[in-house]
């Protein structure tokens, strides 16, 4: 269910020549446009200075494309993707969602929190059909809507369970579950397996690329993990420690369909992950030489 | 159809079954049993519990200090059996209860309303902190001759009173419990353009809802307490007003029998609540009881 661009030609691309507006329009407007973006928060507590979190970044995501955002804790990542929700306002630069830009919380964000955010008091199918009435269904058609992603999930058992009762890796399914009833048109998962042991880290990642996959959505991931990055993504961008800038992008071109484990033996694969710890040393070792110093 | 060696499989299979079958069986069995055995152990200690203080009682007023001082239990029982038949208990009760319960709706509206009020905003609450942490210090007991001139000594004052008691305990909690409300879960519903109105009812109630239990769960005893001074400071009927009228004319019997009836009264407030609270919070419990194995 992808988005259909039959936009007309925006005015900027009116003035280029012919041949570059072609290639514009064969690969489509971008799904998710960042131009620009910087953040700057106010001082706090004892620092007396502003902290700037984000610095002039800019990338774009196609309709369809699922990149990884990857980079040294505290760059900004997951504040980026606040962002671009609507639920963060920027200091600076624009954010265009399918050639709209973003105020407020723009139709059709499917965010994944690192957290499940999901309700502690109503059951695992009480918590999906909210996504699916939230996204404008009637109650009846939400709640089968919801069960049968469920069993497509694997929780058939779960269904009337609370998420206390679930775990981390089927509160994880849960959310997921919510996020796909809401039917979004582009996914933001922010550290989506952070919280899970290495096993089930696995299981959850494979079923959520397999749904991925199928969908086709737009997805934007952020995440620490240089492995899970490569084996999930079709381009990798890295981000400098803070404030936060690209630093670098990788296309990752293994095939599709992927396994969240097994694309690790890909041949390519240990290039991609050598090159991109290359950049993250180097980031880290700021960070912690600076740390050393003061 | 089956070919033979699937039947086979199949056929195995059921002994498999039965013999876990079995052993789940004898398990429950064995579990059932020890929470028997668990629960009558725990009627035995509440029981003893119970009768040791009240016969050590009895013989300390038969034997060592007299009943003139510390009355006794047999004395205290047919005193409330002679209450209970001319009424007076009856009255007397519901008069405390009325003002208790009334004083504790008043306080907990109040103190709810306010609370979210100073959750939601920092600037309100940071304005109003010393007033209200000024009059939270003051012991709000000493407002009851203040009540009682602006209200009368009808139950108007002493619902004012218990509120002004039990007022801040909500307030406070509630506030905690606005601030604590999880932010994530905010903004997933903000994420999928929740209205504002689906957000109250479907996260901040809900997440309000613990906090309210605490809280009435104290301000049921405060709510007591202010009630039974307010009686004793100007009415001329109630539990509290009995204790004073009754130790006014060394009627020790009397007094004690309307503490017994307060506590009884608090234990049977304390006890409904319980069950609302564990019937409103089953997905709080819920994650205990899948533990217990």
């Amino acid at each position: 269910m992808n988005p259909q661009f039959s936009v007309d030609p925006m005015p900027a691309l009116l003035e280029r020549n012919d041949a570059q507006s072609e290639r514009v329009n064969a690969r489509g407007a971008p799904a998710i446009d960042v131009s620009g973006l910087s953040l700057r928060f106010a001082p706090t507590g004892s620092r007396r200075n502003s902290n700037l979190a984000l610095s002039n970044v800019s990338f774009q995501v196609r309709p369809s494309e699922f990149v990884a955002i990857i980079g040294p804790s505290g760059c900004g990542k997951s504040t980026m993707l606040r962002i671009i929700s609507g639920l963060l306002a920027a200091t600076e630069g624009e954010i265009k969602l399918d050639s709209l830009p973003v105020k407020r919380v723009p139709e059709g964000i499917g965010f994944l929190f690192q957290s499940d955010a999901l309700l502690p008091w109503k059951t695992a199918l009480e918590n999906v059909t909210v996504g699916a009435v939230l996204a404008g269904r009637s109650r009846r058609e939400a709640e089968s809507e919801s069960r049968s992603l469920l069993h497509e999930l694997g929780l058939a058992k779960a269904l009337d369970k609370y998420p206390a009762e679930l775990s981390g890796g089927m509160r994880k399914r849960v959310a997921l579950a919510r996020t796909m009833a809401y039917e979004p048109r582009v996914f933001l998962l922010d550290e989506p397996f952070s919280a899970l042991d290495a096993q089930t880290r696995i299981h959850v990642g494979n079923h959520f690329l397999r749904i991925l996959e199928r969908l086709g959505q737009t997805v934007l991931v952020v995440t620490h993990d240089i492995d899970e990055a490569i084996a999930m993504a079709d381009r990798v961008l890295v981000m400098t420690a803070a404030p936060g800038r690209i630093a670098k992008e990788f296309v990752i071109d293994l095939p599709r369909p992927r396994d969240y484990y097994d694309s690790r033996f890909e041949p390519g694969f240990r290039e991609f992950q050598e090159r991109i710890w290359e950049i993250l040393r180097r980031e880290m070792e700021g960070v912690l030489g600076h740390e050393d110093r003061s | 159809m089956k070919t033979a060696p699937e039947r086979v499989a199949n056929e195995g299979l059921p002994s498999a079954d039965l013999a876990a079958a079995t052993e789940e069986d004898a398990y429950r069995q064995k579990r059932a049993a020890r929470s028997r055995e668990i629960r009558i152990r725990f009627y035995v200690d509440r029981t003893i519990a119970i009768v040791v203080p009240l016969v050590g009682w009895q013989m300390l007023s038969d034997h060592w200090v007299g009943g003139k001082w510390i009355s006794s239990p047999l004395s205290v029982l047919d005193r409330l059996i002679s209450m209970a038949r001319d009424g007076s208990l009856q009255m007397h009760t519901w008069q405390t209860l009325e003002e208790a319960l009334v004083g504790l709706l008043c306080g907990l509206v109040l103190g709810i309303v306010i609370g979210v009020l100073l959750g939601f905003s920092k600037r309100l609450s940071d304005a109003l902190d010393p007033i209200i942490m000024g009059f939270y210090s003051l012991p709000r007991v000493s407002l009851a001759p203040l009540f009682i001139i602006w209200l009368g000594i009808g139950l108007l004052a002493k619902v004012a009173l218990v509120a002004s008691v039990v007022l801040f305990v909500v307030l406070f909690n509630v506030r905690e419990g606005v601030r604590t409300i999880d932010r994530e879960l905010l903004d997933a519903f903000r994420s999928m353009k929740a209205s504002r109105s689906v957000m109250i009812r479907s996260i901040v109630i809900p997440s309000l809802v613990p906090w309210i239990f605490a809280s009435i769960r104290i301000g049921i005893g405060m709510a007591l307490i202010g009630a039974v001074v307010a009686e004793l400071i100007g009415s001329s009927r109630g539990l509290g007003w009995y204790v004073m009228h009754s130790t006014g004319v060394y009627d020790m019997a009397g007094s004690i029998a309307a503490l017994v009836v307060l506590m009884i009264l608090a234990i049977i407030f304390n006890w409904v609540l319980a069950v609302a609270e564990k019937r409103t919070l089953r997905w709080r419990r819920s994650a205990d009881i899948g533990l217990v194995t």
